[in-house]
């Protein structure tokens, strides 16, 4: 069976025109194909490009050539309306700044997608409530964002994302404001999220240590992917070989990592546990997690 | 996004920034509280002049007098068949008559009316003292001819004035008991008294059941021969004049709420910069343009609202604390009290509406500046 990508860049470039004989150029002709539940990593120096690639794949802003393609569908050609709710349910985006709403508590930032897609109240605080027991923060449900720490309003960002039942999950340098406890709490809910609920994750970090628990890394420079590293140990076999069939894998990059001593197997295995009770509660109340299943690949965006 | 949603939003957004939204409310209340006040002083003194200029029972009323022709003489048969023409609710005869009253050795002549007792009603007669007469030899005395027989009220009332008058049968002598004093002028007195069996009478006063049956009843008098008078209706010019009042005084108002409106845009443009980054949030977890103006929209149409309900209430508080406190030294200089405010339903209920409407359109600039927003750039405002 061939695998359809999630998500597809093809000769993605972008660039900035600042004045009349000024222009940068943010990314050059990029390309590559993304699968169902794979967590992803973009790792580059500043200024690289790696922001300006992640806007573009979540629709906030057209390349100026080039395509992205979800699921089979051409981003340039949804609507408004489509692009919003692409945003909205398709994708779920986590800043570096947390970007919570300040005048609404936990509960109602947790839920806000969902009411821009104009379900019941009672529905989104169900499931608002059930996220916020994911990310352990349920004691924190009606406190405004300004009463809790960096860690904890980036989970509360986290279980915002995931409000929708996205494909896709998008960070930017989620853990760049954070403590190293903070932020490795993060990344082990980032992780688990790839690994049992087949959620595709993609991250940009600038942490080196956190690339060992990725399924492929991007090593981007100068606008351009230098480099696709396949971790042997966490990424699918089938995976393996068709991205090597795309002539970007070296036979060193294939090495084996390990789990650092921080962030121990256990650990990830606790929160994964959590992702499946996620799980299973979908799909008694939407059945929207079928959407995630490669069975579901290339359905239209449009609802 | 559910319209419930939204107002939830919004109404959050007002309360979050608690002075501001009050300080933009209160302009609005001043200036419907404004409007309101003036229009009210308007429509009040409209209703007043209309009661007294004209009553409106006086202007269903016919006043018949004899035709040119011999034969159209008014008598008991013809005030009977007008009883019978379609529309007519009450028929009254007057007999007018030149009495002379000797008052110890003065003579003085005055006209008398002899009318029934329900005429007095129908003339909406205002008795400031003593009562309506009912019996045969009574009558009520005007304060004008009391001054002119030099005659105070409590020496006249329940007495008898002894007076005479040419009759078709030659001169009559008969005393007259004054019951009542009333506020216009001339002398009423029981329809038997000066009757004078078989003498048609002076006038007949014809009411109508309804207003717009005047002319038709009126014409229908008029083929019988007769002449007829009626009270001009100058309600309609009374009412143009007031409508004219009431748009300068509005306008003042209306001065006062236009920088209110300036206000509210002021508040949702600086709301919308202040807002920019959030704007960026909602966009980038996909709110639509669409919802996004909505919120802005509905923030000032909320304010509009709150401001045009307090409004109408401020403006109708102090009309009537005003009205009371004139009513209160009017009465006290032995004047009498008058609603001087007035607010029909329907005016308040537009002013609500114009208020949320307004500010409705003041938001709708900001509004579309933030849906325009772009989301990337709106998410790097800090
Ligand atoms: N709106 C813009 N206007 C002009 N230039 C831009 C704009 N956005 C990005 N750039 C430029 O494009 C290049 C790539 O920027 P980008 O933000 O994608 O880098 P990055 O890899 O995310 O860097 P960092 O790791 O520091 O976040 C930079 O040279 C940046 O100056
Ligand atoms: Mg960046």
């Amino acid at each position: 069976m061939a695998k359809i990508p999630v998500i597809k860049a093809i000769n993605l470039s972008k660039t900035f025109k600042l004045g009349k004989d000024n222009e940068i150029v943010a990314l050059h002709s990029v390309n590559f194909e993304i699968y169902s539940g794979e967590l992803i990593c973009f790792f580059g120096p500043s200024g690289c490009g790696k922001s300006t690639l992640l806007s573009m794949l979540a629709g906030l802003q057209p390349p100026t050539s080039g395509e992205v393609i979800v699921r089979g569908k051409n981003l340039a050609e949804l609507k408004k309306k489509q692009i919003s709710e692409y945003r909205r349910s398709k994708i779920g985006m986590v800043f570096q700044q947390f970007n919570l709403i300040l005048s609404m508590n936990v509960l109602e930032n947790i839920a806000l997608p969902m009411a821009f897609g104009g379900m019941k109240r009672k529905r989104r605080i169900q499931r608002a409530e059930h996220l916020l027991e994911v990310v352990e923060l349920s004691e924190k449900k009606k406190s405004i964002p300004a009463d809790l720490s960096g860690g904890q309003q980036q989970r509360v960002a986290i279980a915002r994302s995931l409000i929708n039942n996205p494909w896709i999950i998008m960070a930017d340098e989620p853990t760049g404001n954070l403590d190293s406890k903070s932020a490795d709490d993060v990344i082990k809910l980032l992780i688990s999220l790839s690994r049992k609920s087949k959620r595709t994750v993609i991250l940009i970090t600038h942490n080196p240590e956190y690339l060992q628990y990725t399924d492929r890394i991007f090593r981007m420079k100068d606008g351009r992917i230098d480099k696709i590293e396949v971790n042997a140990k966490t990424a699918k076999v089938d995976l393996v070989d068709s991205v090597a069939k795309l002539g970007s894998i070296k036979e060193d990059d294939k090495e084996t990592y390990s789990f650092g001593a921080e962030l121990g197997e256990a650990d990830i295995n606790d929160t994964l546990k959590d992702i499946r009770l996620t799980q299973g509660e979908d799909a008694q109340v939407g059945g929207e997690i079928s959407n995630l299943e490669e069975g579901e690949a290339g359905e239209d965006l449009k609802e | 996004m559910k319209i419930i949603d939204i107002l939830r939003i919004a109404a959050g957004n007002l309360k979050r920034n608690r002075l501001r939204t009050t300080l933009t409310v209160s302009g609005v209340v001043v200036g419907v509280g404004a409007i309101v006040f003036l229009v009210s002083l308007g429509f009040g003194l409209q209703k007043l002049a209309l009661d007294k200029i004209v009553r409106l029972d006086a202007l269903k009323v016919i006043t018949v007098t004899p035709g040119s022709k011999s034969d159209s003489l008014l008598t008991p048969d013809v005030a009977e068949s007008f009883r019978k023409i379609g529309g007519v609710e009450a028929v009254s005869p007057i007999m007018r008559t030149l009495g002379t009253f000797h008052l110890g050795n003065n003579e003085s002549d005055q006209v008398i009316y002899g009318v029934k007792p329900e005429y007095l009603g129908l003339e909406n007669v205002k008795i400031s003292a003593g009562n309506a007469f009912s019996g045969k030899n009574e009558a009520i005395v005007s304060k004008d001819t009391l001054a002119n027989f030099g005659i105070t009220q409590d020496n006249i009332l329940n007495k008898e004035l002894p007076f005479s008058y040419e009759s078709s049968k030659g001169t009559v002598k008969s005393n007259l008991k004054v019951v009542g004093v009333f506020d216009d002028k001339g002398i009423y007195a029981s329809f038997d008294l000066i009757k004078n069996e078989g003498d048609p009478y002076s006038a007949i006063r014809v009411k109508v059941r309804d207003k717009t049956q005047v002319a038709q009843v009126k014409k229908t008098i008029e083929s019988m021969g007769f002449n007829t008078a009626v009270i001009q209706d100058q309600s309609a010019a009374v009412n143009q004049v007031f409508a004219i009042i009431n748009i300068v005084l509005g306008g003042f108002g209306m001065i006062a709420f236009f920088v209110a409106a300036i206000g509210i845009f002021n508040t949702m443009t600086i709301s919308l910069l202040e807002r920019t980054h959030e704007i960026g949030v909602m966009k980038a977890i996909g709110g639509n343009s669409k919802d996004i103006a909505m919120i802005f929209i509905t923030e000032s149409a909320l304010i509009g609202f709150l401001g045009g309900v307090f409004g109408l209430f401020t403006g109708w508080f102090l009309g009537l604390t005003l009205n009371l406190l004139i009513n209160f030294m009017a009465t006290q200089s032995g004047g009498e009290a008058v609603g001087l405010f007035d607010i029909p339903v329907i005016f308040g209920a537009l002013t609500v509406f114009f208020s949320f409407f307004i500010s409705t359109i003041a938001g709708i600039w900001p509004a579309r500046r933030a849906a325009k927003l772009n989301p990337l750039e709106a998410l790097r405002y800090e």
